[in-house]
């Protein structure tokens, strides 16, 4: 199964001022790029476009397997999306939170591989309402959630925020890992502990883009 | 990021997955509960007092009583119905939901749960309501059809328009606003057919017509959910 193509076409975003970003544009098969910028400039919310939960003001997204563009609902399930206002439902635990978005997006859900995917990102309490989480315990079940249905494309939205070293380690391991495999797109504003990105795209009153390596 | 291989589920198994979710929440919680049943309880409290047994002549009763049921059931549901939508928007977990599940799936898993909570309010308020009204039913198979028909539509519009308002303010408000014109149409059959059902005859006009008005409701919901909870 070839990797997944992710292309921006001319996105622009605005609420009801001024746009938040306009024309932003790119197309990446495989790698990390970077999304960088001051706070309000759009990162969020230019990742929530990529994942399907919001609309742009004009552009569109497109996102491909081998030339052929991706249905809405296999969107869901090939591209991961985590971010700081992703939730999780209170009552339940992680593994049962977990079990469940698997469940309602289509695949099962087995109490061992469900294991699995807390351990590997260092949540071993499963026995614990979310509800009593602390916000890094928080964070690495956000990371869970965004590789739950193992995805071809991964978009993370300030990934390493609310966790302790080691889990900054983990989830920067884990960053690098899908970056080889296929596309990731990083919002960030400090980029000090990922992994290097092989290219930036700075969002501002001109949307620059570099690569670094 | 290999795939692994795992099994394909089916449109109703991903809805009872989500009926399944909201059921353990809320029996954790208890929060639609607590509050329909304590409604509910109050509700024929009220009624029994200030109608009881012999506050209408004989010949009113039939008709005052089915009117009485469908006003305390359609409030019963009122509270707590709408929460389905509301709840994922107040926890902030409808971006997960609407990031891995279609509208459709969500919206059938859902109204399956209000269904579930509406029968268990029937269940309970309806005895206690005849009981306490001394109301005696002379086709219970009739009004279990009724309550069964009647109480699919409740569930599916309750839950279509939770859908619609779960991002508005004023959600309670809007709700009940919206919900009249369109639960009138059910609500007048179901009594009728209500009133019959305690009279021991089976109403089979005003059933079929719940009958169309469940399926004309659920066919909009199923075409229309995902308007109402992704856009």
């Amino acid at each position: 199964m070839g990797s997944l193509r992710i292309e921006a076409i001319d996105l622009s975003k605005s609420f009801s001022g001024p746009p938040l970003f306009a024309e932003v544009s790119f197309i990446l098969d495989r790698g990390i790029l970077a999304v960088t910028g001051r706070n309000g400039a759009g990162k969020t919310t230019l990742l929530k476009i990529l994942a399907g939960l919001a609309r742009p003001t004009s552009g569109r997204v497109r996102i491909a397997r081998e030339g052929r563009e991706l249905s809405i609902d296999e969107r869901r399930s090939e591209v991961g999306w985590a971010g700081p206002d992703l939730s999780f439902y209170p009552e339940l635990t992680a593994e049962e939170n977990l079990g469940f978005f698997r469940r309602a997006a289509g695949f099962t859900a087995q109490r061992d591989d469900l294991r699995n995917r807390l351990d590997a990102v260092g949540l071993r309490s499963p026995g614990a309402a979310v509800e009593y989480f602390s916000t890094g315990m928080r964070q690495r079940l956000r990371i869970a959630f965004a590789l739950l249905l193992d995805p071809g494309a991964v978009l993370l939205d300030e990934p390493l925020s609310g966790l302790d070293a080691d889990g900054r380690r983990a989830v920067a391991g884990f960053v690098a890992a899908a970056g080889d495999s296929g596309p990731v797109v990083l919002a960030a504003t400090d980029l000090a502990e990922l992994p290097p990105p092989d290219r930036v795209l700075e969002l501002g009153t001109r949307n620059t883009e570099h690569g670094t390596r | 990021m290999s795939r692994v291989s795992v099994g394909r589920l089916g449109f109703f198994e991903r809805a009872l997955a989500v009926c399944a979710k909201d059921a353990a929440q809320e029996l954790r919680r208890r929060v639609a509960i607590a509050s329909v049943f304590f409604f509910a309880a109050t509700a024929i409290a009220l009624v029994s007092y200030a109608v009881g047994p012999f506050g209408l002549p004989p010949e009113a009763r039939a008709g005052v009583n089915a009117s009485l049921l469908w006003i305390l059931l359609f409030f019963s549901a009122a509270t707590g119905l709408p929460r389905a939508f509301v709840r994922e928007e107040e926890t902030g977990t409808g971006l997960a939901l609407r990031k891995l599940a279609p509208g459709v799936v969500v919206l059938a898993g859902k109204t399956v749960f209000n269904f579930v909570l509406f029968l268990a309010i029937a269940a309970l308020s309806v005895p206690a309501f005849a009981i306490l009204l001394e109301w005696s039913i002379g086709s219970p198979a009739a009004l279990a059809a009724v309550i069964l028909l009647g109480g699919w539509g409740l569930s599916v519009v309750s839950t279509f328009l939770s859908a619609l308002i779960a991002r508005a303010g004023q959600r309670n408000v809007l709700f009940v606003v919206v919900s009249f014109p369109l639960l009138v149409p059910l609500l007048l059959p179901a009594i009728a057919a209500t009133v019959e059902a305690s009279r021991g005859n089976f109403a089979a006009t005003p059933l079929r017509v719940l009958f169309a008005y469940d399926g004309a409701a659920s066919c909009a919901a199923y075409l229309l959910a995902s308007a109402a909870w992704e856009d």
